[in-house]
Order: structure tokens, then C-alpha cells, then sequence
């Protein structure tokens, strides 16, 4: 890389500008220089004591671990724990300005009621009494099933909430997949039947082809996934990994990569099948994956060979029939290569069949639950918690049709539908349980309105979210920095890792452990459901549940890299044997330590990977959708235009230093966010040079974006990166714009998306969202 | 770049008369401090030959001396050994388990970075140097007896062949 | 202090752009750990915003063969620093280890140093600091704040290397390799951040210095920086 002078005075200008002109500007008052609520910063006092606390962190899903300095009681600053294998001492943007989240100026500081329209402040006792009230009125009346809980959670939370509605009596707890957390991959659902999300094992591959923006900005684990790329680039022997990029925008992934394909948003699956047309045209496929493991396989290749020919990919998706070839002669003789993206939340008609044509491009050439593949992380070893007591009225009410349909298929988009009206139920109580719904559903007008529905509407934020803003109580919970807390995750390599989260501060002000708090209503309503909570506090349940772990004599607390060979090697030997003596000596070295993991992937568990009706790797659920009798939509067109008026092709992508956001809106993540596009504290819009010259409009101007769902204002960023067609806005963290903090809002974009496109994995809106561009 | 007319000793001359000013405001800005028992340093020191860091526990190791806490008074004050008033409040206090709430009369600006152990423990500088002589003194002083400015920094570096770069002490 | 080899080491940073991915960890770390306060929504389209650290993008090229690189920016704590020529109170200086120092309680804000730096890397204080509700809870003890008329830069965190010093001192021996790192070097996720000894020749950053891939900012107007790059790609 050269930069001469001339491109970098050029890069400078704006700053250099602002430079230049200040001291004619020296002695005017700046207006509105600081939010009316600021105050002057006051140090700790010198020689004050400090302290480090090991947590893990809970800004996003990703699960770092972290340590908490503290002098005079005061949490001064976050860093990495080094012995996390997640993150091994570095942490992201979000982690960092962490150090904030507990002083938040927009924390709800109390139980909140509304009472004449306007939320207002409560007592415990209060609050509990009316949310236990209506939920043993409604149990009484036979109307368990009318209560809903949205859960954001993972681990032991989801478990307890779970309980919660078993004992209760309703089948609908809602987020089984796609809401804000890590989640189960749908196509490996489908092809694999297992429940699971995808580990990708960049580190030990050769060459990776990536669709879509999700691999460095949206993966669920923004740290682990920037791990993994920083060692396959420069971390190993075998060489530097070639990465290809598919996606309508040069995005920051794209922009690591060592091609970039700048594909028609939409005909992503029709790409992926047009290499897998050319691997078998070839016979450069995986014979001993598909022969022992496939199933199915036979009808899918006869479909591919007949439908995917280069040409008519290439005409199709825009990418030249070259190009086509050469990258499926490339993927298929660098072994091991993977392909990225089987958790499609992207454009096109039918997103799950893109996650299958991706997945199969995996199988074909045998990169699935293989070195350098796609690996599907065992659980961790937690004890089951008690089964909880049922009595009739629960099952009844267990029995009634769930929301989300079968094991939550339906994701966000089913409950909105049922909320609008097309469920066979109305929904009485909706439980907001560690989630925002409605930002997760897009935070516009038709979300509002949908979580309007519910006549109680009960939020456990710790920040006036968009669902906390519209609720009819609040009952907020700690933020991560105060609670105990179990993290369950795994590393791109598919261990599995359980982060431990232990208070690094005293609640800060008058909330309880949304877990807790939950377990407290159902003791309160009617019914087995105050059984099934015989703990006092959340530290206790993770002490039962943990008790799994160390009597599996499984993998090891967190440790220095090296140890790392040593427990695998162990392992391989058939230790299993816990080198703790008592459950007591391992808790203590779990808090101290920060976390559990088994650093052993093994490879021979077919049965665990492998749970379709026929035990194979089922090719069908993809063959099947490309049937010409699945549809007009098979195949994954997807690019055929929108409705009339909306030329441009919205593209939302996810930014890199916010994504998976779960705190309040945090100043210095704000003050970071769109530095890569010269952007900052505005939403904007980007559009391909030739698209803004038709518009008349230049770099800087002004707009309106607008799709059927709505418009919002954006500044115009004309950026050469984005294909013809394509409007690209950034999504961001969730929440609600913030008092004192926040004007405008990438998260803005969302909305003219209408449905829930904030999700980890996400590429871009969901199906069809076409927008137009004016002046504004 | 070309540099600018002015030499670099004249711009440093300039740069420590202005630091020179800034430092003596600060010294007389010092907040005057009543203690809330007449401590007699004399008694302790000279008397007893009770060493600073018996009483001032972190002076040998830490970033701050530190004051007293109640139990290092508690240490030889659970009765009265004398007949002063002063110790008779120490000793209530004692008894009552009250925090005697000593004043600092010492206190660096924030953007300087200090520690007693460099000086004390390491460069084996006797108190003195800074403080005077507090060990001669019967009833507790109002304010400083030796100036912290920076000038004194700066010399007793300068002798002691320490560093006299900015940010070896600036922050 | 008199127990220290004088000038035996000359601090650098070395920044692999093949392990960077952009994700500004680095850039929030510095803001958290140096107290800088959050720009208000008005200050940062005025482009007052403080980031010692930032990242600039460079565009190169046309569609779609557009190539996007984004640069993580620090002091680039030139050896032939231009800024402190022109300081007219001695306010910035060039200390024995080879950090560019800035002395807020000297500097009389007459912004000379941020013209004069080709890199644009030195920030005014337009603003009293201030920090929204009780944020200012969260102030690092160890860097002090800086009030509003004053010139800032990125120090190589050089508070750490004070207690580093002080540290090593204590057990008689010298500064080790990563005992003293900036925050950001310490908060980047992908160790795309090496930092220490340039003059060491064993040591890391000196290594990187030296590699086919190193470059840095501006070379040819003969600054000197101690910021190097890597770029990517093989070799």
C-alpha cells in the first residue's frame, strides 16, 4: 500500500479544514457545545485503593471475558481477560465503552408504572402486585396461554424463564431463533437437523468465500470472528488464507478480502449453486462426504446440473461466467475452504434457501463438520435444572397452538402476524424478558402498533428501550456490570465456552436480577409455578447447574494459551478426570478464572451433527425448493424489481463497532460509529455515483429515503462501493434514541425495512424492501 | 517548517517563568487547614523517635503517605498516657471508634504524576527535603513548611541527575 | 530518575493493517482510558471531535475494482516532530525516550502545533469537558482532565509508562517487553497493534520495522515517525 501526500492531504481535508479555520472562529460561543445534563468530570482521589474484578462481558452476545478496575468504588476502566478464549485479552468497541453502561443518564431507576398515559415511578411491591395479579386472574380464568415471554436471554435465564412458563402454563416462549442473541442456523436445521448455531473454523481454512456483510461486522462474536480472520491471515504456518467476498457493497468485509464480487443483492443462493453446478460439472467434489454422509444428494445434482449453468448464473447474478468457473475451480481444489453464510438473513425471496444453497457448497466439497469447516459447537455440560411441578391448568394451557409455531420456527415475523391480528388467540401479557421487540421488529410505526396489542405490556430493560418506552410496567433489571450470569458460547474452532458473569459493581439504583424477578411472579401467581423456584438468588441456580460441568471432568478453567495443548492432549488420552477435588475449589477457580471451556472438537460425533430422519447430511429440504413446483420464487430470483416508484434496492448492513448492541446508547460507541464511510452522530444513506449524478444530488446532500414502510431523513454519501441499484444504509445497536445522548440514528434505517432485520447475521433487510431517494 | 524567529532557549526561558508563576499561584492558593486535634509532631518524633511511616503507613511504598486511620492511634492511645487535651481527644475517639478526620495539607495538582515510593523508598530521600522539618513541630502547621513548586522539583533533580523530561512527571 | 540508562529505549508502535479489521476498538480504548470526553452530536459535524486515535479511510481505485482501506491513526510521535518547533511556551517537547509530550498546564492554546503537524493529529479543547449525567464516574484516575483552551495529543498512554518505570524500578530491573503497552495496543482484539522498544533490535516492534511490508505516513517530508505500518498481502 502506498499513500503519497496527495491522498492523504485528501483523507485529511475535512479535518485539516476545521483546523485551518478555527482561530477565526476563536472567542464565538459554540453552540449547544455539551447536553444540558453534563457536568464537569471529578478524578477519584490520588492514592485511592483499586481493585480487578474478572466478569465476563454482556454488551453483546459475543460473550468476552473481561476485568473491571475499580478505584474508590468506581469502575475506571474495562479490559480483556487474557485468559478468555474468546478474546484473549483484546475486547471491541462496545466492550470498552462498557465503563459506561452502569453510569447511564437514561438507566430506568426504579419500577415504573403507567398510570394516565405517562409511565411513572413505583415500589417493588407495587409493580409485582399488579403484573402477579393479572397473571393469577388470567391462570384462573383459564388463560395461561394468552401470556407470551419474548426472551432475549441465553443459558440459565432462558432455562429459568422456561420454567417459569411450564409451571405457568404456556407454550409461548417466544425467540426460540432469530432475536437478538446467538443463534440456531436454520439451514444446518434443515439439512443437518440439529438446533444449533454455526461455528466457522477460519482459522484452520485455506480459502474462505463469504456471503454477505455478516462475517466481520455481523458475526455474533465481533471479537472471535476478528480473532479468527487475524490468525488465518498472519497467525500459521501453512500460509496466508485467500478470502472472496460476495456481497452488492464494499463493506468493511469486503474490504478485507482479497476479491470482492459485487453480486445483484438477492441472486446470492443462485451464485452459490452455480458453483456448486461447476464443482460436480467437474467431479471436483467430496465423493467420500456425500457418498458415506449424503442423502438426497442424486436429486439435487440433477437440478443443478440442468438449472445452474454458468451462463445463465452469470446473467443472472451480474457476475461474469469467468469468474463463476475460476472461483468453483478455486473452492474446490483449496482444501480446507469454506463458504460463509449458511445463517442467510440477507436479501432475497427466500433467505433460507440462500443458507441452504451456501450449506451446500459447504457439503459438496466436505467442509462440514470437518477441519477447517463449518463445526456445530457442543452445548455446554450444564446439570438440567429441576423439571418443574405441572398440575392440569398448566398442561391445558401448554397445549393451546405456540405463537411461533413448531420449535419456534416462525421467528419475530410470526408474532407480529399474530399480534396484528392472524393469530387464533389474542395475546393478554407480553413479557419483554431481556429483549426490545419492538426495535427487533424493525422500531417502526407497524412494530409500535403491534406491541400496542397486548393490554399489558411488561418490559425488563435497563434502559428506556423502544418496548420499555410503550410498556405498561417496567421492571428493570441490572445492567451486565451488576449481576451474576451464566455466558454460554463456543470459539470459531466449535469448543464450547462458559464465561462466567459476577457483579463488578453494587446495583447502581433501585432494580432487581430479571431472572429473579421472574421467579418472584411465578411464586406470586397462581398454581406449581412458586414451586419451581426453590432458590433464593441467581448465583445459586448457576451453582446447581455447574455442578454438570465439573462432574463431567471436561476441559479446563481458563488458562494461558499453552495450557491449551495440554488439556486437548489430555483429553485425546481419555482424561476426563477433574483435577478439583472438591465442586467448592472448582467455583472458586471459575469466578477467579472467569470461565470454563473444553478446547477438543471432536470430529467422530456424527450422531450429535448429523439428527435428520435418515442420519445423513439430507441434500433434499435445498432440492426441494428448487423445484419449479416450489414456486415462482424458487431458485432464488429475488432481483425481479420493486414496486412501482421504489427503484433502488434497500441494502441495510451492519456496522462493525456496534453490532449486537444490548446496552443503552453508549456516547463513545456512538462517537465511532460510520467513521469508516467519514460519517459520524448521522444517519446516512449510500448510493453508487452514477445513482446519485441520475438523482442530481451530490456528496453531503440532504434526503428523504422512503419505501412503502415510511421515510427517514439521511445525509447522502456518495460511495463508489455500492452497486448500481442499491441504496445502502447502515442498521445499528438497538434501543431507543436516548434523552440526553443520541439525535440521529443509524437504527433509523431499519424501519423502512419494516420486519425484523436487526438480527445477528443479519446482511440486510429482509425480502423486498425497494426505497426511493429525494432531496429533502 | 521553517523555525520561527525565536530561539528554543528564549521560548524554554519563557515557558519556565510562565511554569514558575503558575507554580507560586498554586502555593498560595494552598488552602490554609485547621486540624481537628492539635497533633504534636514534636512529641512523636523527637520524643518518641517514632519513625514518619509508623504513622504516614504507605510514605515508604505507596502512591500518597496517607494519613492515619484510628486504629494506628488506637495502637498506643486506648488510655491516656499524658495530661494534654489533645491526646484526651484522641482517645475519646478511640473509645468512641470515630475516625479522626485528619486535612491534607499537602496536595499536587492533578496533572502530575508522583509517587512516595519512587522518592522515598527508591531514591532514599529523607522527608525533610520536602516536607521540613515536621518533626520539630509542637502544634500541627497551617500550610506547607517547604513550597512544593516546581522549581524545587526541578533542582533537587537536576542535582540528582533525574530525569527533567516533562512527561516523566507530567500527565 | 538517576538509576535508568538514560535514552536506552525509543518507544514505537508497529500497526499490521493484514490483522486490522477496522473494528475501532483502539479508538475507544484511548477515549476511555485518556478521559476524553464525548463529543457533543454538533461538535463532531464541526469536526472538533477529539480522537487521539482515530480511523481514516482510503479509497483507491474504481467500481469494481474499488479497494477500501481503513488506517488506525495515532500521534505518529514523529522524531523530527514539526509541532514542537513551532510552540512558542515550550509546551511540547520531545522527551529522552523519544515520546512528544504536551504539557497542558504550559500550553496557551494558540493551535500553532496543530497547523503545524502534516498529520493533523493534535486536537484543541473547543469545549469545557463535561460528561453526561453521571459518566464522569468512569474518569481513569491516572490522566489527568484537561480543561477547555488546551492543545492535546495522543501520549502513547505515557501515564502507563510512568508506572512501568516505577514498577521496574522497584524490582531493579529494566521496563520488559509488554509490561508497557498504550490502550490501544492492549484493547486490539486481532494483536494487529505490536508496541515497545524500536531501539531494541530483539524486540518486536524493531522486527516489524524492518519488515518488506513496513511503511509509514508522509516518509518523504522526513518527520521520522515511530508509527510504522504493515501493509497487507503476502510477503
Amino acid at each position: 500500500m502506498t499513500l503519497g501526500r496527495r491522498d492523504f492531504v485528501k483523507g485529511m481535508q475535512a479535518a485539516a479544514m476545521a483546523t485551518a479555520c478555527a482561530p477565526l472562529l476563536a472567542g464565538c460561543r459554540p453552540p449547544g457545545s455539551a447536553p444540558p445534563d453534563a457536568r464537569p468530570g471529578v478524578l477519584p482521589p490520588r492514592g485511592a485503593p483499586e481493585s480487578w474484578v474478572v466478569s465476563t462481558c454482556g454488551a453483546c452476545p459475543g460473550g468476552c471475558g473481561i476485568r473491571a478496575r475499580l478505584v474508590a468504588g468506581r469502575l475506571v476502566g474495562i479490559s480483556g481477560n487474557p485468559l478468555h478464549p474468546i478474546n484473549r485479552g483484546g475486547l471491541c468497541s462496545l466492550g470498552l465503552a462498557g465503563v459506561h453502561a452502569a453510569y447511564h443518564p437514561d438507566r430506568v431507576r426504579g419500577p415504573l408504572l403507567r398510570s394516565a398515559g405517562e409511565l411513572r415511578s413505583a415500589s417493588w411491591e407495587e409493580a409485582l402486585a399488579l403484573v402477579a395479579g393479572r397473571l393469577r386472574d388470567l391462570r384462573q380464568r383459564g388463560l395461561s396461554h394468552t401470556v407470551a415471554l419474548v426472551d432475549g436471554t441465553r443459558g440459565l435465564s432462558r432455562q429459568v424463564a422456561g420454567q417459569f412458563l411450564a409451571a405457568y402454563g404456556s407454550p409461548n416462549h417466544l425467540g426460540g431463533r432469530s432475536w437478538n442473541d446467538i443463534q440456531a442456523t436454520p439451514a444446518v436445521s434443515a439439512m443437518q437437523g440439529v438446533d444449533a448455531a454455526s461455528a466457522y473454523d477460519l482459522e484452520n481454512a485455506r480459502f474462505i468465500m463469504a456471503f454477505g456483510s455478516g462475517w466481520l461486522e455481523g458475526a455474533w462474536s465481533p471479537v472471535g470472528a476478528a480473532r479468527a480472520y487475524a490468525l488465518a491471515r498472519r497467525g500459521r504456518k501453512s500460509g496466508r488464507v485467500q478470502v472472496v467476498h460476495v456481497e452488492s457493497r464494499l463493506s468493511v468485509s469486503a474490504a478485507h478480502a482479497d476479491e470482492w464480487i459485487p453480486i445483484q443483492p438477492g441472486t446470492e443462493a443462485v451464485f452459490a449453486l452455480g458453483l456448486v453446478h461447476m464443482v460436480l460439472r467437474e467431479g471436483l467434489e467430496n465423493r467420500d462426504f456425500i457418498d458415506q454422509w449424503g442423502h438426497g444428494f442424486e436429486w439435487l445434482r440433477a437440478l443443478v446440473l440442468r438449472d445452474y449453468h454458468p451462463d445463465a448464473v452469470s446473467e443472472r447474478t451480474g457476475v461474469p461466467v469467468a469468474t463463476v468457473v475460476r472461483l468453483a475451480r478455486r473452492f474446490a481444489s483449496s482444501r480446507p475452504a469454506v463458504a460463509v453464510g449458511d445463517d442467510w438473513n440477507g436479501p432475497g425471496a427466500q433467505p433460507l434457501q440462500t443458507g441452504m444453497a451456501i450449506h451446500a457448497l459447504n457439503a459438496v466439497v466436505g467442509a462440514v463438520n470437518a477441519r477447517g469447516g463449518v463445526l456445530t459447537p457442543p452445548p455446554v455440560p450444564f446439570d438440567a435444572l429441576p423439571t418443574p411441578p405441572s398440575d392440569e391448568r398448566g398442561a391445558r394451557g401448554r397445549g393451546a397452538p405456540a405463537i411461533e409455531g413448531e420449535r419456534g420456527r416462525g421467528g419475530p415475523a410470526a408474532l407480529q402476524a399474530w399480534l396484528e391480528g392472524q393469530g387464533s388467540y389474542p395475546v393478554n401479557v407480553l413479557l419483554a424478558f431481556g429483549s426490545d421487540p419492538v426495535s427487533l421488529l424493525g422500531g417502526g410505526q407497524r412494530a409500535r402498533a403491534a406491541l400496542r396489542k397486548p393490554p399489558l405490556l411488561v418490559s425488563f430493560s435497563s434502559f428506556l428501550d423502544d418496548t420499555a418506552r410503550q410498556a405498561d410496567v417496567v421492571l428493570p433489571d441490572h445492567v451486565y456490570l451488576e449481576r451474576w450470569q451464566d455466558d454460554p458460547t463456543f470459539t470459531s474452532r466449535g469448543f464450547p465456552v462458559l464465561g462466567l458473569r459476577q457483579p463488578v459493581l453494587p446495583p447502581r439504583h433501585d432494580t432487581r436480577h430479571a431472572a429473579e424477578v421472574l421467579a418472584e411472579l411465578g411464586r406470586r401467581s397462581d398454581g406449581p409455578a412458586g414451586e419451581a423456584f426453590p432458590w433464593r438468588d441467581f448465583r445459586e441456580v448457576m451453582r446447581l447447574a455447574v455442578r454438570g460441568i465439573h462432574r463431567s471432568g471436561r476441559g479446563a478453567l481458563f488458562d494461558v494459551p499453552e495450557a491449551e495443548a495440554w488439556v486437548e492432549t489430555m483429553e485425546r488420552n481419555g482424561w476426563r478426570a477433574s483435577r478439583f477435588d472438591s465442586f467448592e475449589e472448582f467455583w472458586t477457580g471459575l469466578v477467579s478464572r472467569g470461565g470454563w471451556w473444553d478446547p477438543v472438537y471432536d470430529f467422530g460425533e456424527r450422531g450429535r451433527v448429523l439428527r435428520t430422519p435418515s442420519g445423513r447430511f439430507d441434500f433434499g429440504p435445498l432440492a426441494r425448493s428448487l423445484e419449479p413446483s416450489a414456486g415462482a420464487e424458487g431458485g432464488g430470483s429475488g432481483a425481479a424489481g420493486g414496486p412501482a416508484g421504489y427503484p433502488l434496492q434497500l441494502h441495510l448492513y451492519p456496522l462493525l463497532a456496534a453490532f449486537g448492541d444490548r446496552q443503552g446508547p453508549l456516547p463513545l460507541v456512538q462517537d465511532v460509529l460510520g467513521r469508516e464511510m467519514e460519517q459520524s452522530w448521522e444517519l446516512w444513506v449510500e448510493l453508487s455515483p452514477p445513482d446519485a449524478r441520475a438523482l442530481r444530488l451530490g456528496d453531503g446532500a440532504r434526503v428523504i429515503v422512503e419505501s412503502d414502510q415510511g421515510g427517514v431523513e439521511a445525509r447522502l454519501k456518495v460511495y463508489p462501493g455500492v452497486r448500481p441499484g442499491v441504496a445502502a444504509m447502515p442498521m445499528g445497536p438497538g434501543g431507543a434514541p436516548g434523552r440526553a445522548l443520541r439525535r440521529a440514528l443509524p437504527e433509523q434505517a431499519a424501519a423502512l425495512a419494516g420486519l425484523a432485520v436487526r438480527l445477528p447475521g443479519a446482511g440486510s433487510a429482509l425480502p423486498g424492501t425497494w426505497v426511493r431517494i429525494r432531496e429533502a | 517548517m521553517s523555525p520561527r524567529p525565536t530561539g528554543r532557549r528564549r521560548r524554554a526561558d519563557l515557558g519556565r517563568l510562565l511554569a514558575g508563576l503558575i507554580s507560586a499561584a498554586l502555593a498560595a492558593c494552598t488552602a490554609e487547614a485547621g486540624q481537628p486535634i492539635a497533633y504534636n509532631h514534636q512529641v512523636h518524633v523527637k520524643g518518641l523517635e517514632i519513625a514518619c511511616e509508623y504513622c504516614h503507613e504507605s510514605s515508604r511504598h505507596g502512591e500518597i503517605a496517607g494519613l492515619p486511620g484510628l486504629a494506628v492511634c488506637a495502637g498506643c492511645h486506648q488510655d491516656a498516657n499524658g495530661t494534654s487535651p489533645g491526646e484526651r481527644a484522641v482517645v475519646e475517639a478511640v473509645r468512641a471508634g470515630k475516625e479522626i478526620p485528619w486535612m491534607r495539607i499537602y496536595e499536587l495538582p492533578r496533572h502530575v504524576y508522583f509517587t512516595h515510593r519512587r522518592h522515598v523508598e527508591l531514591a532514599r530521600i529523607a522527608c525533610e527535603r520536602c516536607h521540613g522539618e515536621m518533626g520539630a513541630q509542637s502544634t500541627p502547621p497551617r500550610r506547607p513548611l517547604v513550597a512544593l513548586t516546581m522549581a524545587a522539583c526541578l533542582q533537587c533533580h537536576r542535582e540528582r541527575g533525574a530525569s527533567q523530561d516533562c512527561d516523566a512527571c507530567h500527565r | 530518575m538517576s538509576e535508568r540508562a538514560k535514552g536506552s529505549q525509543r518507544w514505537g508502535m508497529v500497526v499490521d493493517l493484514d490483522r486490522c479489521t477496522g473494528c475501532q476498538a483502539c479508538v475507544t480504548a484511548c477515549q476511555v482510558e485518556n478521559n476524553i470526553p464525548p463529543p457533543s452530536p454538533e461538535a463532531a459535524a464541526r469536526g472538533r471531535a477529539i480522537r487521539w486515535m482515530d480511523l481514516v479511510p482510503y479509497q483507491e481505485g474504481e467500481y469494481p475494482h474499488l479497494k477500501l482501506r481503513l488506517v488506525p491513526r495515532p500521534c505518529m510521535q514523529c522524531d523530527n516532530p514539526p509541532c514542537i518547533k513551532v510552540c512558542p511556551v515550550g509546551a511540547t517537547t520531545k522527551g529522552e525516550d523519544g515520546i512528544v509530550a504536551q504539557i497542558y498546564a504550559r500550553c496557551i492554546g494558540c493551535r500553532y502545533c496543530t497547523t503545524a503537524c502534516p498529520y493533523t493529529l493534535r486536537y484543541f479543547n473547543w469545549y469545557e469537558p463535561r460528561w453526561p449525567g453521571d459518566l464522569g464516574q468512569a474518569l481513569n484516575p491516572d490522566v489527568s482532565i484537561r480543561p477547555k483552551g488546551v492543545v492535546e495529543k495522543c501520549t502513547f498512554c505515557h501515564h502507563r509508562l510512568q508506572k512501568a518505570r516505577d514498577r521496574a524500578a522497584a524490582e531493579g530491573r529494566p521496563i520488559l517487553e509488554g509490561e508497557y503497552l498504550p490502550a490501544c495496543a492492549e484493547a486490539c482484539p486481532t494483536r494487529a497493534i505490536a508496541f515497545g522498544d524500536l531501539d531494541d533490535p530483539g524486540s518486536e516492534v524493531a522486527r516489524e520495522a524492518r519488515s518488506p511490508r513496513a511503511f509509514r505516513l508522509l516518509e518523504d517530508l522526513g518527520t521520522e515517525p515511530k508509527v510504522y505500518y504493515l501493509r497487507e498481502g503476502e510477503a
